[in-house]
């Protein structure tokens, strides 16, 4: 077997009274993250939420058009924003930024509630980007324009009867206001924050174990079920738009950038290994099952399967965190570091 | 490589899709766990109950760090031992918490932190370190004699570590780590090139070592064992922690059977053996002995074993997971992050019974 230095620092540091800690460069780390993840991500949210518009703006010239432009632009920028999603702090955590984005999980079903009613009491007005950006935050973002674009009777240029706006126009504001949040966002990243380099690297580690729990407890098992309850494949994220494999398989595409910048050169070890496997492992589970997973939670096995990755999901994140939490010295355990 | 990856599942996970476990309550109700822990807020030890669903019934604070606890039989009585180099021992009622007693190690002896009582309950053995010459030796106490020392054996190896009961009911097994430390030298092993740890069998009426296992050649100072677990038919299985200068993918599992002469290694995939990082914390079967579990905080994974054929069925991980304890229907596991989970090898994935944000749960935890 390949003896490595990593290896032989660690066997050192279990006899040694005070282990030998190499500080990480958090800096180095934090800007790698900055530079090669964040403002790419927000970039490209931006640049998508863009061609929305347009999209919007000519499926609508053309009476809908059913969505014909709309819906292949939803697509890119639900790509681009299920990337995004796992960065929750910085200039997204303020202002609502993150849940304006994308209002989800809704576990009070607020999305639909409040879309019926921004519909029928909501005024040109409300539909200009101040105004809009005050709304419910149910209303601003990207689960609403899926329901807006799937649901019938889809994208239509004038109000339906008993309505103050079209579907059409508020479809225009959500693009907008995704726009100009991902912009906002954006410019803040150009930037290099102020603040230490560990404490900055402790936030990306928390966003991407908060993104992990948030792929494995809510995207997956939660619409899985369980032994004793049945799958409820209308809990999955962007079900409508048939994408919710999609999401979680650009999640996990997400995390697993996000936690190789994080470990940085530290990848001769036995847990970045075992890391990348289960990577691979998820990645490969998934490989059969498209196009969506209410399909694949309506045949027999589904549920099942879908709790499975879940599972490997939740393992993959507890060996990311036995990895960094030792690699950048964040919050240390209790057991592992002193021994019996 | 794809062998390994799929090691997660099957048996975890998907591969016992078919197999339909009855249902069964995690544990019968009133079951109650034992475990050591340290109070994150205020940096104090404690020995804390808990019931089946991981909630705190009773917390005591301890003098140090505690590490294992024993159970009397017939008693609603456990005594928590000291974390090595300890040198207090608490008497508490399992029901209440209430201290009944503090035993203090006698001069020229510190404890290992683990003990075992006599099947009638009388007598307990506890695991010392006789630190002037580095003898391991086991103390007897007479519970009836409000715990006086009435003697010791002669463990048959340095650093005696975790004791058991054997089921024939008079054998005790040690494992004995071979590390020979001194208090006034902290944790720091003193003889790296002479450890010749060893599995020992005592006879605990006489003190007679009927039996010792040592390990072979490039094992002999590198794997310190430390914790155990015994089967019904006899088989001890013992979890061994890495000493040697660098890791070099030596399984560290490995089960010694009734009558054998010889440590018999477990197998399992390199990444996952690879992944333990030389170091198991604690040993622990499910109730019907069908599946052996060894926990490594240092990978953050609870690797499984089905028994008696020893065969490799996956791994669970658990970030600082240490404390293993045999439930009802499979393993109650704890880790340094308060995480109280139960997990069954054959079922799908795991329950969070309850996560204790102030509470670090230390290496062990028993069912009392």
């Amino acid at each position: 077997m390949r003896l490595s230095l990593p290896a032989l620092l660690l066997a050192a540091a279990v006899m040694l009274p005070l282990p030998v800690f190499a500080a990480p460069d958090y800096v180095k780390i934090a800007e790698r993250a900055r530079t090669e993840f964040v403002q790419p991500a927000y970039a490209d949210l931006a640049k998508t939420a863009k061609d929305l518009i347009a999209a919007i703006d000519g499926d609508c010239a053309k009476g809908g058009a059913k969505g014909a432009a709309s819906k292949p632009a939803f697509v890119g920028v639900m790509d681009a924003w299920q990337r995004a999603q796992p960065i929750r702090h910085g200039a997204v955590a303020m202002e609502n930024r993150h849940s304006r984005l994308q209002f989800w999980p809704d576990k009070r079903h607020r999305t639909g509630k409040h879309l019926s009613q921004f519909l029928a009491s909501g005024t040109p007005a409300a539909l200009m980007p101040e105004a809009f950006a005050d709304a419910s935050v149910a209303v601003q973002g990207l689960s609403a324009l899926e329901r807006l674009l799937f649901d019938e009777p889809g994208l239509a240029p004038s109000p339906s009867k008993g309505e103050g706006v079209s579907r059409c126009a508020l479809a225009r504001a959500i693009a907008v206001n995704v726009g100009a949040v991902a912009d906002a966002v954006a410019a803040s990243w150009r930037q290099a924050p102020d603040g230490d380099g560990k404490a900055r690297v402790g936030e990306l580690f928390k966003d991407l174990t908060t993104e992990m729990q948030l792929v494995a407890e809510y995207k997956l098992a939660l619409p899985a079920g369980s032994e004793d309850t049945p799958a409820r494949p209308a809990l999955a994220e962007s079900w409508r738009a048939g994408r919710s494999l999609r999401n979680v398989e650009l999640n996990l595409k997400a995390a697993k950038a996000v936690y190789e910048i994080l470990a940085a050169d530290a990848t001769d070890d036995a847990q970045h290994k075992l890391i990348e496997h289960q990577f691979g492992e998820a990645f490969d589970m998934m490989k059969g099952w498209r196009p969506s997973l209410k399909q694949l939670l309506e045949s027999p096995e589904g549920p099942l399967k879908a709790r499975a990755l879940g599972y490997v999901v939740t393992s993959l994140r507890e060996i990311v965190i036995v990895k960094l939490m030792r690699d950048l010295d964040l919050k240390l355990g209790f057991n592992s570091l002193d021994g019996d | 490589m794809a062998t390994d990856r799929r090691q997660f599942l099957t048996g975890l996970a998907a591969g016992c899709v078919a197999a339909a476990l009855p249902r069964v309550p995690l544990a019968a109700p009133g079951v109650r766990y034992l475990t050591a822990a340290r109070n994150a807020a205020d940096g104090g030890y404690l020995s804390a109950a808990l019931d089946a669903a991981g909630g705190i019934l009773w917390e005591r604070a301890l003098p140090a760090r505690g590490h294992d606890a024993a159970v009397r039989p017939g008693h609603d009585i456990c005594v928590v031992m000291a974390r090595r180099p300890g040198r207090f021992a608490c008497v508490l009622d399992i029901s209440t918490g209430r201290l009944l007693q503090k035993i203090d190690a006698i001069d020229g002896r510190h404890f290992y932190g683990h003990a075992v009582f006599s099947p009638d309950g009388r007598f307990m053995f506890a695991t010392e370190n006789a630190f002037e010459t580095g003898a391991g030796v086991i103390g007897v106490y007479d519970a009836d004699a409000g715990y006086r020392r009435v003697g010791e054996y002669a463990s048959g190896a340095m650093d005696p570590h975790q004791i058991a009961l054997m089921p024939d009911g008079h054998s005790l097994v040690v494992a004995n780590g071979g590390i020979r430390t001194h208090p006034d030298r902290g944790r720091e092993t003193l003889n790296p090139d002479e450890m010749h740890p060893a599995l020992t069998y005592i006879d605990m009426r006489s003190g007679a070592l009927l039996a010792r296992i040592g390990l072979d050649g490039k094992r002999e100072n590198k794997l310190s064992m430390h914790h155990l677990t015994v089967f019904a038919d006899g088989t001890v299985a013992v979890g061994c922690q890495d000493q040697g200068p660098v890791a070099d993918g030596l399984p560290v599992v490995f089960v010694h059977r009734p009558g054998g002469t010889k440590a018999e290694f477990l197998e399992m995939p390199a990444t996952m053996l690879a992944a333990l990082d030389g170091y198991c914390g604690s040993v622990s079967a499910t109730p019907d002995g069908g599946v052996l579990a060894v926990s490594s905080p240092k990978g953050g994974l609870v690797a499984f074993w089905s028994m008696p054929d020893t065969r490799f069925i996956g791994v669970h991980a658990l970030a600082d997971v240490c404390g293993l304890a045999t439930a009802a229907d499979g393993m109650l596991i704890t880790s340094g992050l308060g995480a109280v989970d139960a997990v069954t090898p054959g079922r799908l994935g795991r329950r969070r019974h309850a996560s204790h944000a102030d509470r670090q749960w230390d290496n062990h935890v028993r069912v009392v």
